[in-house]
């Protein structure tokens, strides 16, 4: 299924989007050598205004309890970052394979 | 006999892990679903509780069927709809169901129907632990006033708009 494209989105809110998440990924010190993302925009499942966001990542078979509580923290600064930031469509993060 | 919202976890986490090397999209996908599922039933199970008499599981079953997807998105997407039935300021655990919710929505939305996305085992644990953390938030929080007004909110906001 292709995701429905979002007509609002705009230049200025994909640039405080990157500005919100390249502060978050500094802030916490380029975890798992995190430094890059990208954005998707469009419609979310019931037609809201969403952003996707992928981080990408080593894969990792087996993560500890401590690598996933610090990946959740990273979903939830960028969140809290980018609605300081003004930016009021809900964001989705996301891991994928990186390179 | 365990709680369904336990064993879909349970279940999601067995699906992420099932493959040791290179796990299926099936199983990846399902893992994901499987995560979103128990949080959608943590959260009818308690409002079905919530709102009748522990001897009346005919009752309870009926109003857990009236909870809908769609409605308990819009309410933990605008927690503000839970004016002023709530006491302000909101437990922080009660807004990290909320959001999770919101969040594993899409991600089973995502994984059911997304065919240009490549899961991966650590996004998928990442969800995982995600909806593990909304079941003991909820365990903190399912007790007060405001856990119980969120409840009531996820089944009726529909009708209030009216």
């Amino acid at each position: 299924m292709k995701r429905r494209p979002d007509k609002g989105a705009r230049a200025d809110e994909a640039r405080r989007i990157r500005d919100a998440l390249n502060l978050v990924l500094k802030q916490q010190h380029f975890p798992y050598g995190i430094r890059q993302f990208d954005l998707e925009f469009g419609e979310d499942s019931t037609g809201d205004p969403a952003v996707w966001i992928w981080f990408p990542i080593d894969d990792d078979p087996d993560p500890s309890k401590e690598k996933l509580s610090r990946l959740n923290r990273l979903v939830q600064q960028t969140r809290d970052m980018i609605r300081e930031y003004g930016v009021t469509r809900w964001p989705y993060v996301h891991f994928r394979a990186a390179g | 006999m365990g709680s369904l919202h336990d064993e879909l976890l349970a279940q999601a986490w067995l699906l992420a892990k099932k493959e040791p090397k290179r796990p299926l999209q099936a199983s990846l996908r399902r893992a994901v679903s499987a995560a979103y599922y128990a949080v959608f039933h943590l959260l009818v199970d308690a409002g079905g509780r919530s709102l009748t008499e522990p001897s009346d599981l005919t009752l309870r079953h009926q109003v857990q069927r009236a909870y809908n997807h769609g409605t308990m998105k819009f309410v933990c997407q605008n927690l503000h709809v839970l004016n002023p039935v709530v006491t302000l300021p909101l437990e922080p655990q009660l807004i990290d169901v909320a959001t999770a919710f919101v969040d594993l929505q899409q991600a089973r939305h995502d994984a059911d129907y997304d065919y240009s996305i490549i899961l991966i085992r650590t996004n998928v644990l990442q969800k995982i632990a995600l909806a593990d953390s909304a079941l003991l938030n909820w365990k903190a929080v399912r007790n007060t006033p405001n856990a119980r007004a969120f409840l009531a909110a996820l089944l009726l906001q529909r009708q209030w708009r009216t």
